[in-house]
């Protein structure tokens, strides 16, 4: 047999283990993050939003705004507090899935009895003729089963996938590195670090560089009639020389290479190349990058050495073309020096006697390096969280239980389910299953079901029926307590259980002594059948006649058995009584009084919610202490109740 | 009759049968008449087929599924709300009562949705991708589940108040509406997780990172960890059942605020999209 061993978590103390797994501390850890999430959302984050958006979020208010700055409130999810709770919240969640999935190993390897029914959110019991147990001597057929267990290791997937989201997240905070860097068309990305613009690296983690040189060759762009972008289509060379591979990538398709991933952004546009020159003094080359203003307007600015400020306007066409004449602005402070649409390769002469030229309008296009070795990590564990929570909302273990034991000339029938979680949806499925019980489908449900107490292979159980389901049958000789415990479950399932039982009949003895003692019979009508109100109504009114009431008390009462047979509760009990006469009026003893015992039989039938006494018997021969009758016997027309009440002293039956 | 004008009247005509089907119900639910709900069902699922008829008139119009627009998006989220509704109310007619909570609030969704601006537009390439259909998708499904948690719970607030009347009598018991409410809850927290699993997936793909701190991926991320807190309380602590349709309530709001409300008032990547 293949046996699991789940780590004992040795390592962690028990007592941090009890504590970091306690409702109150993962509820604190999922505030806390909460709490951080929601001031991280709320404000610009450094590394997330715009600089211009943090320039404003510190430029807010005369004071708020450094006061937020100062609280590290615009780099929430790089302080103490949030890796501290993370972290927590990481060794929370180990605890817990270990834990989870040692309880669902536990949970799907559990043999289930009867006992375990005790508090199952459906039970029933009823009886019907027999069907199962055709022959007299037949045992009891027990059947435990459970349905949908798969749905046992919904939360353990659930919290190891939520785990693994974490460990992949973590990986990548530390080993993790992104980069970008915006390429004209003919201009190349060397293999080096350095090359890349901008690289945002994790904290043990190397800069990004790949192994080759990149060198973006051209752009493809398309326009929807409307003038937004349809489509941006890149193609590049990777490799030296001749020995160069081209290759495309466009959004949302990436180029896995050596050292990393490459990724075209949204961003692109025209670059205009810019030559000013001023005779004798210098020459200044410069690229200015031109952005989507909307349209297939691109628009960019750039300062010169010299102070002035260069302002260029292009408009791309619905081809996708570069432009070839663009719209320029030359400021000097306030002062305008030139405007006008120069053509590409244009030489235009400004006022102060600078020359400026437009050498080219190349494409340019944005793009992002990625770097981390967890992603797969990350993917399994979102898949994980997805069928976890699947799992817990739409798989729900059930546990069912169907006993059958001789009733009598019938057989009754016991059944359960206990289902894991949202009980009260389970009604129909559990009507669905009494149904199947009270029709044909009984001997089905016996014959399809896999018993959960499985009959143990005995070596010298030959004789035994191996597919019996009956009790005898699913037990070995060794499983005697085992049996115990089921009858005790059985028992405790039982809808009337001795301490009902003993309810029962203190009840009705308590309702019918207050009856003897006031002399009004219609105090006992709660308690007692139309049979045994008649008995009373006549011992009653044979005291009332003669003057006397009886004045009783119950000393002791054992129950000595409860049986439930076809609507009818039958309960034998021992009985000690005292008895004495008084006359009514002045309440004086009349006689001796009388210490007796009796052995009884009392029918209980059942009439609505309630069981009223139909029947009382003697089992055995009453002992009577006193010896003589107080009154005597002068109504020779009741001669069957005075001779009842010789035994019974009057009071019963 | 131009596109344009069709696909209004569609959704219009929607608007008016979704509130002719909420007159049906109030009158079934409240004067007892179950042969009337059967009447607001039929109203309510015709206007889900002229909703649906004017979304895809919307489809073949712009070129792409409703997600870019204020307009779209509200409207598609009502017609999924309705969609979930009219399922449920179908397989459990005496649930018919959540209708009047659910309709009215996609009838608001879609109106205040309808007066948005309309206008087309075209789809860039960054949303032109698979994940994105699940990312919406997933999103929309989670939305109408939280209506349908939110209805469950307002009428479990309701019944443990003491409240009565034919329209709450003819709902489940407290138990079961609780039972239900968190059913439908875990049914929006998978919706919700796809939807994050999904944009996280589409985001990597996109820009080669699976998490940004976008400030509404962040405020998803914060929802989440209120649905999970809300619903680790009551599957493993026991939560008491008040609580947990008090906590329904505010994660409702919370989901609400995240979709509809963050994305115009915090600068992210999403807000482009929703303007």
């Amino acid at each position: 047999m293949l046996s699991l061993n789940f780590p004992r978590m040795s390592r962690i103390p028990g007592v941090i283990r009890k504590f970091l797994r306690t409702p109150k501390v993962i509820f604190a850890e999922l505030a806390v993050l909460g709490v951080l999430c929601t001031l991280g959302a709320s404000f610009p984050q450094q590394g997330v939003a715009l600089e211009s958006e943090l320039r404003s979020f510190y430029a807010a208010g005369n004071w708020w705004g450094p006061l937020l700055a100062t609280l590290g409130l615009d780099r929430v999810f790089r302080s103490a507090p949030f890796l501290a709770a993370g972290c927590a919240a990481g060794i929370s969640l180990l605890v817990v899935v270990l834990e989870q999935w040692r309880r669902a190993y536990v949970l799907s390897r559990q043999r289930l009895s009867p006992s375990h029914f005790q508090n199952a959110a459906f039970r029933l019991q009823f009886e019907q003729a027999r069907r199962c147990l055709e022959k007299q001597g037949d045992a009891p057929r027990v059947l435990v089963w459970t349905e949908r267990r798969a749905g046992l290791a919904g939360s353990a997937i659930f919290h190891t996938g939520l785990l693994l989201v974490i460990v992949a997240a973590a990986w990548r905070a530390l080993f993790g590195v992104e980069a970008v860097v915006d390429l004209m068309e003919g201009e190349e990305l060397p293999p080096s670090a350095a090359a890349w613009t901008r690289q945002w690296p994790g904290l043990a983690a190397q800069p990004i560089r790949f192994e080759q040189p990149i060198k973006l060759l051209g752009m493809r762009v398309s326009h929807y009639p409307s003038g937004e972008l349809r489509d941006l289509n890149v193609r590049i060379a990777v490799g030296n020389g001749t020995a160069a591979t081209e290759r495309g990538i466009a959004v949302n398709q990436d180029l896995r290479l050596p050292g990393g991933r490459l990724f075209l952004a949204n961003e692109f546009g025209p670059a205009v190349l810019l030559e000013w020159r001023r005779e004798g003094c210098f020459t200044n080359r410069q690229a200015v990058l031109l952005t989507e203003r909307g349209g297939r307007r691109f628009e960019g600015e750039a300062t010169l050495q010299s102070g002035e400020r260069v302002f260029l306007r292009a408009q791309v066409d619905s081809a996708g073309n570069s432009p070839h004449r663009l719209e320029a602005r030359v400021m000097r402070g306030h002062g305008l020096v030139f405007s006008g649409d120069p053509a590409v390769g244009e030489l235009v002469s400004l006022a102060n006697g600078d020359n400026l030229t437009l050498c080219g309008t190349p494409f340019w296009a944005r793009l992002r390096g990625s770097r981390d070795s967890a992603v797969w990590l990350a993917y399994a564990g979102f898949a994980l969280l997805m069928v976890g929570a699947t799992l817990i909302f739409t798989v729900i273990k059930v546990d069912c239980c169907v006993v059958i034991s001789p009733a009598g000339e019938r057989e009754s029938v016991f059944v359960a389910l206990k289902p894991q979680r949202f009980a009260p949806l389970f009604e129909e499925r559990f009507q669905r299953l009494v149904l199947q019980l009270r029709g044909p489908g009984l001997k089905e449900i016996l014959r399809g079901a896999t018993p959960a107490v499985l009959p143990s292979p005995e070596p010298d159980s030959g004789e035994r029926d191996q597919a019996s389901l009956g009790v005898a049958g699913l037990l070995p000789r060794s499983g005697l307590p085992l049996l115990v415990l089921v009858l005790l479950g059985l028992t405790a399932c039982h809808p009337v259980s001795t301490e009902r039982a003993r309810e029962l009949v203190e009840r009705y003895n308590s309702t019918v002594a207050e009856a003897y003692r006031r002399g009004d019979v219609k105090l006992a009508d709660p308690v007692v059948g139309p049979n045994e109100s008649k008995k009373l109504a006549g011992l009653i009114g044979v005291r009332l006649d003669l003057g006397l009431t009886l004045d009783s008390e119950l000393l002791t009462l054992v129950i000595t058995h409860v049986e439930r047979r076809s609507g009818e509760l039958r309960v034998r009990t021992r009985e000690r009584w005292r008895y004495r006469e008084r006359r009514i009026g002045s309440g004086k003893q009349v006689g001796e009084e009388s210490l007796d015992n009796y052995e009884m039989l009392y029918v209980f039938k059942k009439a609505g919610p309630a069981w009223l006494v139909d029947e009382i018997q003697f089992t055995s021969p009453p002992e009577v202490g006193r010896k003589q009758l107080p009154w005597s016997p002068r109504h020779g027309s009741m001669p069957a109740l005075i001779e009842t009440s010789k035994v019974g002293e009057g009071r019963q039956p | 009759m131009s596109t344009f004008v069709l696909e209004a009247l569609l959704h219009w005509t929607a608007v008016a049968l979704y509130i002719a089907g909420t007159i049906g119900f109030a009158y079934g639910v409240i004067f007892a008449r179950p042969g009337k709900v059967n009447w607001a069902l039929g109203l309510a699922a015709s206007g889900l087929a002229v909703h649906a008829a004017g979304l895809l008139v919307r489809y073949f119009r712009v070129g792409h599924g409703p997600y870019m627009l204020k307009y779209e998006v509200l409207s598609s989220n009502a017609w999924v709300a309705v969609a979930m509704l009219l399922l449920l109310v179908w397989r459990r007619r005496s649930w018919a009562a959540i209708a009047l909570i659910a309709l009215p609030a996609s009838i608001l969704m879609m109106g205040f949705g309808l007066f948005t601006n309309p206008e087309a537009r075209s789809l860039p390439p960054t949303l032109r991708s698979l994940w994105l259909i699940f990312h919406v998708l997933f999103n929309k499904l989670a939305v109408g589940a939280f209506i349908l948690a939110l209805g469950s719970a307002i009428a479990l607030l309701r019944k443990s108040n003491g409240a009565s009347g034919r329209w709450l009598d003819r709902l489940p018991g407290p138990e079961a509406l609780e039972a239900y409410t968190v059913r439908f809850l875990g049914f929006g927290f998978i919706f919700w997780t796809t939807t994050i699993g999904a944009g996280a997936i589409w985001a990597n793909q996109s820009w080669g990172r699976y998490w940004g701190w976008d400030p509404i991926e962040t405020w998803s991320l914060v929802t989440w960890l209120a649905y999970a807190a809300l619903l680790h309380g009551r599957l493993f602590f026991r939560l008491k059942a008040r609580a947990v349709a008090w906590g329904t309530v505010g994660c409702f709001i919370l989901s609400v605020l995240t979709i509809l409300i963050f994305p115009f008032v915090f600068p992210s990547l999403h807000s482009a999209y929703f303007q």
